[in-house]
C-alpha cells in the first residue's frame, strides 16, 4: 500500500439499509479500508466481520445482508461487471461470500456507494429502491411466488421505472431454502444461501439505479489498456468459454476420472458423452449470451424440448443435475436446470442433495419412492417440493448435512459436503492439490474460491499423489481468486494475464491512481475470511472431506484404485497451514494477523 | 498405432473422437493430426503442430505434458484437451 493523491474508483460510503424501521443511513469508507481490502469479495468480508453479531442467527434479522462492488465496476474493463453479496450462511454457518454479474453490478456501483449493508427484517414483505442517495420501500406481498426474471418485470412497474436494474428472490428464498439464491439478469449469486438471508428479511426484490459513477484516476491508458485487455480476451485464453462453454469439462474430466457420479461412489460416468458439452453444442445450442461489459461471453443456452426457450447451462449445473445424480436424459437435465433458476436454487447443492436422498432411499432409510439414481423424473418432482419446502422437500431444503443428520443411520457419510457445503464436480481423490483446496475453503466446497485443480490439470504436479507443495499451490490460488473476487474480474478472464499480478496491479493503479501490493493483499483478505470463521466457531476438523472421498478409493476409469487417505489429506493440509504462517492447528497467530497489517485495522477501524 | 483423442472444439472441428496416427513422439502426432485436419491449424494447433495456449497433451488420461519429443509408445492414446480446466 502507498499513500497518494485522491483514491479514485471509489465513492468512499456506505450506506445502511434498516428494514425493520424503514430507514437508511450513511457512513463514510475510509480509504484505509478501501485500500486494504480492494472491494468486492475483500471489503465484503470485513463488512460481514464488523456489521455481523459474534454468533448471530444467520436467518435472523441481525445477520447482515451485503451488497458490495468494486474499484472496477463501471470502468469497462472486460468481464469487470460483478458485484459480491455475503451475509453469514444458513448453509455452513460460516462467511457466505457469492458473486453474480451484469448490469445489477453497474448500476449499484452508480449508486453512490462502495456497499449496501441490509439490516433488520421488514414488517411485511417488501422491495428496496435505491436511487442515488435516495430510499425507498414498496409494499411486495403481489410479488411473492413470482421467479425472479417475473419479479425483475413487476418492480420495475411498481416503482414505475423501466431502467431499474433488480436483485431479486424466487420461491425458494422466499420459503428459507438453505442453498436459495440471489438473481439478477438472468444471472445468479449462488452456493451458500443469500437468497434464504434475503427471504428470511422479507426482502423479494431490491432495485436500484444511479448518475454518479466513480472517478478514474487515469482514463486514457486505462482506455488503452482496456482495449488491450479486450483484444487478448478474443483469442486462445478464453477459447473454451466462448465456444462451447464450461460444459466442456464434461467429457475430459470423465476421461480423467474426476467426474464424480453416483454422490461420489464413481469417478466416471458411463453415459458421460450422451450430456456431453460436446453433444450439447451439436444438437442443442441456441444462443451465447454475455454479460454488461464483458468480451467472451461464456452463457451458452441449450434448447429444451417441445420448442421452448432454452435455458443456461454450464459445467457444475450439468454434472450436478446430471452424473451426480445418475441422470443422463439430458431433457431431464435441461429441465431441472430450468427450474432450479425459476425457483432460485443452487444448482450444485439441489443435485448433490437429492443424490444424497437418492442413496439414502436406495439405503431405505428414506421414504421417497421413485427417488432413484438414473431418474430424471425424480428430479423434475423434488426441485419444485424444495423450493416450496413441502412433504420431503422440506427435509432436503435443509441441505444434505442437515437432512443427513436428521435421517441418520449412516447416511451421514454419504452427505457429499464440507463445512455444510455441496461439493462441485471436481473429484478430490483424482484432483489431489485440488482435495486441499475443497477442505480448507472459508466457505466450504468451492471451485470458485480455489482454483487450485489448475496444477492437477497440468504438467506441474502428479494429480494423482499427495505431496507436502500443493499446500502451498492452494494458497496461492486462493490469495489470488481473493484478489480477482475484489478487483472484481471474471475468472475467465485470469488466463488473458501473462504475469497476474504485475498487471492487476496496473490496472488497478490506472482506476484508483494508487499502487498496491495485491499479492498480500490477496493474502490478508483470505485471512480476514478465516478471522470470520474463526470467531464463528471453526474448528480443524471443519477442514476435512467427506469419509466416503477418505475411506473408499477411486472406482472406474484411469484412476481406479487410488485412494486419498486421512493421513495423506492431514498431511497436505498441515503443508497448507504452514504455508499460510498458521498454527498446526489452523489458528492464526497474532504475529502473522500483524505482518498483515490487520490487527492494526481492526483496532483502527469500527468494529 | 497410437491414437489421438479430441475434446471441445478440437472435436467438433475435426469431426471425429478419436484419429490413429502413424507416428512415434507428442510432436509427430500433432503434426499428423494437422495434416489429416487442416481445420485445427489455427483455433487448435500452430502451423508447425504445437497444440495453441487453449490446449493441453495428457497421455492416456496420466500425465501432463508439454514435451513434443515425448515417444508414444504403440498402444499410447495422446488426449488434446482444453487448457482452460475451470469453470
Amino acid at each position: 500500500m502507498t499513500v497518494g493523491g485522491p483514491l479514485f474508483g471509489h465513492h468512499g460510503r456506505l450506506l445502511v439499509v434498516d428494514l425493520s424501521h424503514g430507514r437508511a443511513r450513511e457512513e463514510a469508507l475510509p480509504e484505509q479500508l478501501l485500500e486494504a481490502f480492494i472491494g468486492g469479495t475483500g471489503l465484503a468480508s470485513y463488512l460481514l466481520y464488523r456489521f455481523a453479531p459474534p454468533g448471530v442467527d444467520p436467518l435472523g434479522p441481525d445477520n447482515p445482508l451485503i451488497f458490495v462492488n468494486s474499484p472496477l465496476v463501471g470502468t469497462s474493463v472486460t468481464t469487470a461487471s460483478k458485484y459480491t453479496v455475503i451475509a453469514k450462511s444458513p448453509l455452513t454457518g460460516f462467511i457466505g461470500d457469492s458473486l453474480s454479474s451484469s448490469h445489477l453490478a453497474i448500476a449499484l456501483k452508480r449508486t453512490g456507494f462502495d456497499a449496501i449493508v441490509i439490516l433488520g427484517r421488514a414488517a411485511d414483505w417488501t422491495v428496496l429502491e435505491i436511487q442515488d442517495g435516495e430510499v425507498r420501500f414498496h409494499e411486495a406481498r403481489q410479488l411473492l411466488g413470482l421467479d425472479p426474471r417475473a419479479t425483475e418485470s413487476r418492480v420495475r412497474e411498481l416503482c414505475g421505472n423501466p431502467s431499474l436494474r433488480v436483485a431479486a428472490i424466487g420461491l425458494a428464498g422466499e420459503r428459507l431454502v438453505r442453498y436459495a439464491t440471489i438473481s439478477n439478469d438472468g444471472r445468479h449469486a449462488g452456493r451458500t444461501g443469500s437468497g434464504a438471508v434475503m427471504g428470511s428479511k422479507r426482502l423479494k426484490a431490491m432495485a436500484v439505479q444511479g448518475t454518479r459513477p466513480a472517478a478514474v484516476a487515469h482514463p486514457t491508458e486505462l482506455n488503452e489498456l482496456r482495449r488491450q485487455l479486450a483484444r487478448i480476451s478474443l483469442g486462445h485464453a478464453t477459447e473454451k468459454y466462448r465456444t462451447m462453454g464450461t460444459t466442456a469439462n464434461l467429457a475430459v474430466f470423465n476421461r480423467l476420472a474426476a467426474l464424480p457420479s453416483y454422490n461420489f461412489r464413481q469417478s466416471t460416468f458411463e453415459q458421460a458423452e450422451q450430456i456431453s458439452g460436446e453433444r450439447l453444442q451439436t444438437e442443442r445450442h441456441e444462443r451465447s449470451v454475455t454479460c454488461a461489459s464483458c468480451t467472451i461471453g461464456c452463457e451458452q443456452i441449450f434448447q429444451l424440448g417441445g420448442g421452448r426457450p432454452g435455458t443456461r447451462l454450464e459445467y457444475e449445473s450439468l454434472y450436478a443435475l446430471g452424473p451426480l445424480c445418475g441422470v443422463s436424459d439430458l431433457d431431464a437435465i435441461l429441465e431441472a436446470a430450468a427450474l432450479c433458476d425459476r425457483y432460485g436454487l443452487d444448482t450444485i447443492s439441489s443435485g448433490a442433495t437429492i443424490a444424497w436422498a437418492m442413496e439414502t432411499a436406495e439405503a431405505r432409510l428414506l421414504d421417497a419412492p421413485g427417488a432413484r439414481f438414473g431418474s430424471g423424473q425424480a428430479l423434475l418432482e423434488l426441485l419444485p417440493k424444495i423450493a416450496a419446502r413441502e412433504g420431503l422437500g422440506d427435509l432436503l431444503a435443509e441441505g444434505s448435512r442437515r437432512a443427513a443428520a436428521e435421517v441418520g443411520g449412516g447416511s451421514e457419510a454419504w452427505a457429499m459436503q464440507v463445512k455444510g457445503l455441496e461439493m462441485p464436480g471436481y473429484e478430490p481423490r483424482s484432483l489431489k492439490t485440488m482435495a486441499v483446496g475443497l477442505a480448507v475453503g472459508s466457505r466450504g466446497a468451492c471451485h470458485n474460491r480455489s482454483t487450485a485443480y489448475e496444477a492437477d490439470f497440468s504438467s506441474r504436479v502428479d494429480r494423482l499423489r499427495a505431496e507436502p507443495d500443493r499446500g502451498r499451490i492452494a494458497a496461492d490460488s486462493e490469495d489470488r481468486s481473493a484478489v480477482i473476487d475484489s478487483l472484481i474480474l471474471c475468472k475467465f478472464v485470469r488466463g488473458c494475464f501473462d504475469d497476474f499480478y504485475p498487471e492487476a496491479e496496473r490496472l488497478y493503479e490506472l482506476v484508483t491512481g494508487r499502487r498496491a501490493d495485491l499479492a498480500r493483499a490477496g493474502e490478508r483478505i483470505t485471512n480476514m475470511k478465516k478471522l470470520f470463521n474463526l470467531r464463528e466457531g471453526w474448528q480443524r476438523q471443519d477442514d476435512t472431506l467427506p469419509a466416503r472421498v477418505l475411506e473408499q478409493p477411486v472406482s472406474g476409469g484411469v484412476a481406479d484404485g487410488v485412494r486419498l487417505t486421512r493421513q495423506e489429506l492431514d498431511m497436505m493440509v498441515a503443508a497448507y497451514y504452514q504455508a499460510r504462517g498458521w498454527t498446526p492447528d489452523g489458528l492464526i497467530p497474532e504475529a502473522k494477523l500483524r505482518s498483515l497489517g490487520l490487527s492494526g485495522l481492526l483496532q483502527a477501524l469500527p468494529i | 498405432m497410437p491414437t489421438v483423442e479430441l475434446f471441445g472444439q478440437a472435436r467438433l472441428l475435426a469431426g471425429r473422437r478419436v484419429v490413429p496416427v502413424e507416428a512415434q513422439t507428442v510432436g509427430a502426432a500433432l503434426c499428423e493430426l494437422a495434416r489429416q485436419f487442416p481445420r485445427l491449424v489455427g483455433p487448435v494447433l500452430e502451423p508447425d503442430g504445437r497444440p495453441t495456449s487453449a490446449y493441453a497433451l495428457n497421455l492416456s488420461g496420466r500425465l501432463f505434458t508439454t514435451d513434443l519429443g515425448q515417444a508414444l509408445g504403440a498402444r499410447e492414446q495422446l488426449l488434446l484437451l482444453s487448457s482452460l480446466s475451470g469453470g
